[in-house]
């Protein structure tokens, strides 16, 4: 391939990656605060209790500095409560403080960690371009959520940016396989075609994604 | 006639010598299969030797294999369902309670509901359920132990058998708050916000320093769609917005 040829092909990818990075890379998952089945209520119901359910009332009405100050509070009495620290890093995450979310969730024992609690801790960590951790959770989450193509593109897409790309090739085909006529996802593919040297493939797969 | 006499007792002591190996092959084989056959009886005899030795979890071991392979007796079932409550064995809880009802043998309501609370935090909340129906069918439940039966029937969502256990248990004890809360709470589940806060309301007039009812009135307040007032009521019992 002459030097002109490659640059032509560098220059295709790069305008494609552009118009389809933004809104996949950044798109946030929507993040539902969780509701566990309630103990019932008794007289004697601990206050730690009463205050995590007005914690989780506060983050679902959107209050979430009063949130996590009623999280801290719970966490004060009751400081291996998974669920009471699990609540703060959503609060925290919804507060705009991400770093401070991630800190909590690493606190939680993983056995407590549900597959959205997972899915959250990966969020946080490609937000903060920690690719590896992200790299983790997000197959701790696939391993419970096999089927969330979206998760998996962000694999996918943390696996390249590792340069793991043999890895992040699979899993773009696995996408690919869920989502044949995604256009977007194939450009990416072949963008990661390209950095693995499989130019012919990636052209093949560009052609493809442009319906030729 | 002395060959012919020597030949009988040659032929007798063979006889001898072949019964006797053969007798001695059939107490050997005995011996062997005993353990094989009677392996349950053995293992729970030697958790009971264990047990009294203060090995509990070496007891409760055995047990768990002689459960397994069937054929426990019931004579000190009684006393190892205890060591297992004790222990906070749920499954050979629920196995010795299951075994000694299925033959008749009166439990206490209170231990049954042990068990079942066993179970329950386990995950395993239809064994629960089963015990605790098992030991009502056998003769009615004490109150902790309706109540949490209860329980497991409404997240089951067998709400009307719920509701019908906490009128039983009204019925008997009126002021009982627990079950009028559980009772006001089920109405929640069932999506009957309006219902539920109205119940809670009722409990909350005659019983004012009922926490149980602030909880559920503060819980309906909060499925209805009333979040602000939900908040002030938690606020309100947590002692920030008196």
């Amino acid at each position: 391939m002459s030097i002109a040829h490659r640059a032509c092909l560098a220059s295709v990818l790069l305008a494609l990656l552009l118009c389809s990075t933004p809104a996949a890379l950044f798109a946030q998952t929507q993040i539902q605060a969780a509701e566990p089945g309630l103990p019932p209520a008794r007289d004697d119901t601990p206050d730690w209790q009463t205050r995590l359910e007005l914690a989780r009332l506060l983050t679902q009405s959107g209050r979430h500095a009063e949130s996590v100050e009623q999280y801290r509070k719970v966490l004060r009495d009751k400081p291996g409560e998974a669920q009471a620290r699990i609540g703060l890093a959503r609060a925290l995450f919804w507060s705009g403080k991400p770093n401070e979310a991630a800190a909590e969730l690493a606190k939680v024992p993983a056995a407590s960690l549900t597959a959205e609690d997972r899915l959250l801790q990966a969020e946080l960590h490609l937000a903060a371009g920690r690719h590896d951790e992200a790299i983790a959770a997000l197959r701790a989450y696939l391993a419970l959520r096999p089927a969330d193509v979206k998760a998996r593109l962000k694999l996918a897409d943390a696996l390249s940016w590792r340069k793991r790309l043999d890895e992040s090739l699979a899993e773009y085909e696995k996408v690919l396989a869920a989502a044949p006529n995604d256009q977007q996802v194939r450009r990416r593919y072949a963008r990661v075609l390209s950095w693995a040297g499989r130019n012919d493939e990636a052209i093949r797969e560009l052609r493809k994604s442009l319906g030729n | 006639m002395m060959r012919c006499s020597t030949g009988v007792q040659k032929g007798k002591f063979r006889q001898v010598a072949t019964f006797s190996l053969l007798s001695l092959a059939v107490v050997a084989a005995c011996l062997a299969a005993y353990p094989h056959v009677r392996r349950g009886p053995l293992l729970v005899a030697a958790s009971e030797r264990l047990l009294a030795q203060g090995k509990e979890s070496e007891a409760l071991a055995a047990l768990r294999e002689a459960l397994r392979l069937g054929g426990v007796p019931i004579g000190g079932a009684g006393a190892m369902l205890e060591a297992a409550l004790k222990a906070g064995e749920a499954s050979i809880s629920r196995d010795l309670a299951q075994l000694l009802m299925s033959k008749g043998r009166s439990l206490a309501s209170g231990q049954v509901g042990r068990a079942a609370g066993l179970l329950d935090g386990a995950g395993d909340a239809s064994g629960a359920l089963e015990l605790l129906e098992t030991r009502r069918a056998m003769g009615p439940l004490d109150t902790p132990e309706t109540l949490h039966l209860g329980d497991l029937l409404r997240r089951q969502g067998k709400y009307d058998a719920a509701l019908a256990l906490y009128g039983e248990v009204l019925k008997k004890e009126p002021g009982n708050t627990a079950a009028a809360a559980d009772r006001a709470e089920t109405f929640i589940w069932m999506g009957r916000h309006a219902e539920a806060e109205k119940a809670a309301q009722e409990l909350l007039a005659r019983s004012p320093g009922s926490l149980a009812a602030r909880l559920v009135l503060a819980r309906a307040m909060a499925a209805g769609g009333n979040v602000e007032g939900a908040i002030a009521e938690y606020q309100r019992i947590l002692g920030e917005n008196p």
